[in-house]
């Protein structure tokens, strides 16, 4: 079983003369439970590809499956639907609401998708009691330093409990003591959790640590390597590197 | 996204900027507060004229012309000469002669017949008094004017006078109890020079009401016979000195607007006190009007400052909207968060507006009924309902204000409004 399968993925920006071809052709398998990590400079399209995973950019050729339904084929309600339930997104800008308390942004995602209160408290105590953050509950984010910014934002991103977290260079603002502590996090969230985790990184040590590793330049896979620690049966692709 | 958390989220988001905010709503207030205002003027007004006319106007009498142009504005054309032209109110008009006055008498449902002459006393005095200038007005017994002393009796002697409180102290009188049972002399003159002097006893000392209008000028009111007799007397001889250009027509068993259609049915123009009263509430609209389009521009204003302010809070929040979209906010969410966040202010302003304007208001009437002599009377009268209304009307345009930048929010693209650093 398959978390996210991408068949043949183009993505061209600019019109006629100008254009820009970001992906030229990606295909891939990422495995139920797997944490995946996409490696590339900046420009090599690990980013729109991340963003294609998360419906939030479609392509231009080609077709996305994840958890079994196909992104290009749903609705613009579909699509919503899913990054409410099913997705959660971690920023390497964090992107927590300073104004807000703990407590208010990591309800973001239950308000978003309509979570009866009564099983928010719950909930959002749950996680982040899991990122450590229990007592930061009432204080404002704008209050927290880099790392606790970051646990909070993971905090938001799991309260949904989502099959699947995408995290856009999460250790890219962070000392590296505090990143190893976020990568600690984030993958002990995938252990417990089942859920499948995707990196965008360009951090080899980091990338070293996850299941599978996928290797992008100029929007083209340049190498997919599996770590011998995978739970389930993961496809072999492309080049090893 | 439920009603009340994008409710809560928007109310949160304006707390967070809650300068502009209040900055705002205060432009808002500005058109709410004018409106308010202007709304309690305008009820109060018309409050005040309902029971004006219920206190001056018998319902069951009617004010009647011979001419038409009497209740009009004039014409500046010559008019074809008629016996019974005389002037009044400055304007030449045709008036009622005896043989009017009969026949409208004789019409079924008339009673009563009042003409309006306008008799002024060469002077009024008393024994050791000075002589003071005066008009000697008709009693109408549909009228009931407050009395200081004495009674309104049901048909007033010929001989005997009612007599306004200004004239207590001209007259020598200790106070109004004094005054009644004692003699009072009305001169009359001739234009040739003779003079007629009548005593009269003085039955009640009446006041004036805040509420009472007096069409008539200052001075004692005696009945219609006895009015007729000095009317007759000053006119004897002068052509056209029996004319009257109005009357008071009372009926029974007839609403007043019958009375009217049956008096004009005699060739006669009437008016009900309803007409009067409608001819005041009209000038009152108008005045309305003019200042309700004042409040209305200042809105048209504060229309583009929230549409303004509205988009500022899209371009400052473009990071936050595309977090929301990313992790899976609906257009149409968005969009509803930013309009709620328009009707917020419009609330925070109408409130605020309607809140200084009935603080205001309250503060002022009692002033204000001093400096008009309304005397218990308040000019600004405040409805809830009315007021109510106006906010939800004020909420209902600041949100129509906050469409076009909700619009542009809920199509941001979550890219690259997530690129924005």
């Amino acid at each position: 079983m398959y978390m996210i399968e991408v068949r043949d993925v183009r993505k061209i920006y600019g019109k006629k003369d100008s254009t820009f071809e970001a992906l030229k052709g990606i295909d891939l398998k990422i495995p139920d439970g797997a944490t995946v990590a996409i490696i590339g400079k900046s420009g090599s399209g690990k980013s729109t590809l991340m963003h294609i995973m998360g419906g939030l950019d479609h392509p231009t050729e080609g077709e996305v499956v994840v958890n079994g339904q196909s992104i290009g084929a749903m609705k613009r309600k579909q699509i919503d639907y899913f990054r409410a339930h099913e997705l959660g997104f971690v920023f390497q800008s964090f992107f927590v609401e300073g104004n807000q308390t703990c407590y208010q942004n990591v309800a973001l995602p239950l308000e978003i998708n309509g979570t009866s209160l009564r099983s928010r408290k719950k909930l959002i105590e749950s996680a982040l009691a899991r990122v450590e953050l229990q007592d930061k509950m009432h204080s404002k984010a704008r209050n927290l330093s880099g790392g606790q910014k970051q646990r909070l934002a993971i905090a938001r991103a799991i309260v949904n409990n989502p099959k699947l977290i995408l995290a856009d260079e999460p250790t890219g603002n962070l000392d590296s003591t505090t990143g190893e502590k976020i990568i600690e996090l984030l993958f002990g969230l995938n252990k417990e959790n089942g859920s499948t985790l995707v990196i965008v990184t360009h951090d080899h040590e980091l990338a070293s640590r996850c299941d599978m590793q996928i290797v992008i330049k100029d929007g083209e896979v340049l190498g997919v390597r599996n770590s011998q620690v995978i739970r389930k049966a993961a496809p072999r692709r492309g080049l090893r590197i | 996204m439920k009603f009340v958390d994008v409710l809560k989220r928007s109310g949160r988001n304006l707390r967070t900027a809650k300068t502009r905010t209040l900055l705002t709503a205060s432009a808002i207030a500005v058109g709410g507060f004018t409106l308010t205002l202007t709304l309690a003027a305008a009820t109060g007004a018309r409050h005040f004229t309902d029971r004006l006319v219920q206190a001056n106007f018998d319902p069951k009498s009617v004010f009647a012309a011979k001419d038409k142009a009497f209740f009009g504005n004039g014409s500046s054309k010559p008019r074809e000469y008629s016996i019974d032209l005389g002037s009044a109110n400055g304007m030449l008009v045709k008036q009622f002669t005896p043989d009017d006055i009969k026949k409208v008498e004789k019409l079924p449902h008339v009673v009563q017949v009042l003409p309006g002459y306008t008799v002024t006393a060469q002077y009024i005095t008393r024994d050791g008094a000075k002589k003071y200038t005066g008009a000697v007005n008709l009693f109408d017994p549909a009228s009931k004017p407050e009395t200081k002393a004495g009674t309104i009796p049901a048909t007033l002697a010929d001989d005997h006078v009612l007599l306004p409180d200004d004239y207590l102290s001209a007259l020598n009188f200790k106070n109004a109890t004094d005054a009644i049972g004692k003699q009072v002399t009305i001169q009359v003159r001739q234009p040739a020079g003779k003079v007629l002097a009548k005593q009269y006893t003085v039955a009640a000392v009446t006041t004036k009401s805040s509420l009472s209008i007096d069409f008539n000028p200052t001075g004692p009111y005696v009945s219609l016979n006895a009015l007729k007799e000095l009317n007759q007397f000053i006119n004897n001889g002068v052509v056209n000195g029996d004319l009257v250009p109005t009357v008071t027509v009372r009926g029974d068993g007839i609403s007043a607007d019958e009375l009217k259609g049956e008096i004009a049915g005699a060739g006669f123009e009437a008016r009900t006190a309803k007409d009067l009263q409608s001819f005041i509430n009209q000038i009152i609209t108008v005045l309305q009007s003019v200042i309700i389009v004042f409040g209305l521009i200042t809105l048209v204003a504060s229309f583009f400052g929230v549409v303004n302010t509205q988009y500022i809070s899209v371009l400052e929040r473009t990071r936050e909207i595309g977090l929301m979209k990313a992790l899976g906010t609906s257009r149409g969410t968005v969009s509803r968060l930013f309009m709620i966040e328009a009707t917020w202010i419009g609330f925070i302003g109408a409130a605020l507006g309607a809140l200084l304007a009935v603080g205001a208001g309250t503060l002022l009437n009692p002033w204000i009924s001093t400096k008009l002599d309304f005397g218990s009377e308040r000019l600004l009268v405040f409805e809830p309902l009315q007021i109510g209304a106006l906010v939800v009307f004020l909420m209902l345009i600041t949100t129509i204000a906050g469409l076009l930048p909700a619009r542009k929010a809920a199509k941001l693209d979550p890219i690259e409004a997530l690129r924005t650093e």
